[in-house]
């Protein structure tokens, strides 16, 4: 009987809550589709993980060894970025590379959050860490996470799924706050020119000769990325994209969420620095929409041809949800109003620049003697 | 370098610089690349 018992004797209140709070993110996936693929199996990692001498982690423990082999080596975000690589085609991008310049801005939360973090007392490593939740772009976010914070990376990367999923609640009232009913109507050009199929193969080649060379340590994260675009794109590995897009995507979340769940141990995850991870992780996201937009109203200043500045609100690398946000949004106001390619292309830009901007804080902060 | 507030100013304003200037390459980039390589043959 007292070995029954020997792990209830061991149950803390710590552990019930994080019990009740990995069952939370459990009923999120599952009932309200919040990010189902990844926030289920961090709430089951939770769960297994705040089981009193659980066998799930520790030296020999089976999530343990899967942090060390995935995510302290950082293989499985780049895994995951072959696969992203693979889903995205950048040929609304290239049709309108202006896009790219959205994307840039859109990265304007990681900055602002990060200098939140920094006078609310957090190091320059923890800093940007939770600033780059604002990346929008979770294996971005547990990257660079790990890399500088390791002990934030449950919050951290729980924070940025799970806002992930709630872009259809963020981004409306910000964007409605910093736009005119006017501004929302504005039409795009639907005439886009068709990309060759040749440009399309020396894009990813050159983005990570480039951004190589502009950031060596953003190569992992660039590569990756741009490696499973140029598989999609050959033309002649259609098999090695469909097992990219489907099987290690598929596969490699799994591991990745469980195993992020493992990581929230009650001691751990239960402090005032997760409850205010959380509430910055909102800002971010607040403010990657409000600098799109904001960014798009000061070039509409100066151009003859006005973009509807929601579109730079898509500039966030939450792809495909945040272009089909905009483009509700710009329907609603104007029913025959049509912005998604333009909202694809800033999206997709979104994704180059929030993993541009890791790449380059990474090698900014490493080459600090801190 | 200290881990003080001034040092995150400074980082966080040179790499918001640098994506600026790296998407200013790669736009520049892409311009030549469908300048050059406009439809398949």
């Amino acid at each position: 009987m007292e070995v029954l018992l020997g792990s209830l004797k061991d149950l803390t209140l710590g552990n019930v809550i994080m019990f009740l709070i990995g069952g939370l993110l459990i009923y999120l996936a599952i009932k309200k589709d919040y990010e189902p693929m990844l926030l289920l199996p961090i709430g089951f990692g939770a769960i297994l993980a705040n089981i009193p001498s659980s066998s799930a982690i520790g030296e020999n423990g089976f999530l343990t060894i899967l942090y060390n082999a995935g995510i302290s080596t950082e293989l499985f975000p780049i895994l995951i970025f072959i696969a992203i690589g693979a889903m995205i085609d950048f040929g609304p991008l290239l049709q309108q590379p202006f896009m790219l310049f959205f994307g840039a801005a859109a990265q304007f939360g990681i900055f602002m959050t990060a200098i939140l973090a920094r006078l609310l007392g957090f190091s320059l490593k923890e800093a940007v860490s939770i600033g780059i939740i604002g990346a929008a772009d979770g294996p971005t976010s547990i990257y660079v996470a790990n890399l500088f914070a390791g002990e934030l990376l449950g919050p951290i990367s729980v924070a940025a799924y799970s806002y992930m999923s709630l872009v259809p609640l963020i981004q409306p009232p910000v964007i409605k706050a910093l736009t005119t009913p006017e501004e929302r109507r504005i039409t795009m050009d639907l005439n886009l020119h068709k990309v060759s199929k040749t440009t399309r193969i020396l894009f990813p080649i050159m983005v990570t000769a480039v951004a190589g060379l502009i950031a060596p340590l953003s190569v992992s994260l660039v590569g990756s990325l741009m490696f499973g675009n140029l598989i999609r794109e050959c033309g002649v590995l259609e098999k090695l994209s469909q097992a990219a897009q489907n099987e290690l995507a598929n596969l490699v979340t799994l591991l990745l969420g469980i195993t992020i769940g493992s990581t929230m141990v009650a001691e751990n995850f239960l402090t005032i620095k997760t409850l205010m991870i959380l509430g910055m992780g909102l800002f971010a996201f607040v403010f990657d929409t409000a600098g799109g937009v904001l960014f798009a109203k000061f070039l509409n200043l100066f151009l003859k041809r006005k973009v509807n500045p929601m579109v730079g609100a898509a500039g966030i690398s939450a792809f495909p949800m945040s272009a089909r946000v905009i483009q509700k949004i710009a329907q609603k106001e104007n029913p025959g109003n049509f912005v998604l390619m333009q909202a694809v292309g800033a999206n997709v830009a979104g994704q180059v620049g929030s993993i541009l901007a890791g790449g380059v804080l990474i090698y900014l902060v490493s080459s600090m003697a801190l | 370098m200290q881990d003080n507030l001034i040092t995150t100013l400074w980082v966080m304003l040179q790499s918001l610089g640098v994506t600026f200037i790296g998407m200013t390459i790669i736009y520049s980039l892409i311009k030549v690349l469908v300048r050059y390589f406009p439809e398949d043959q």
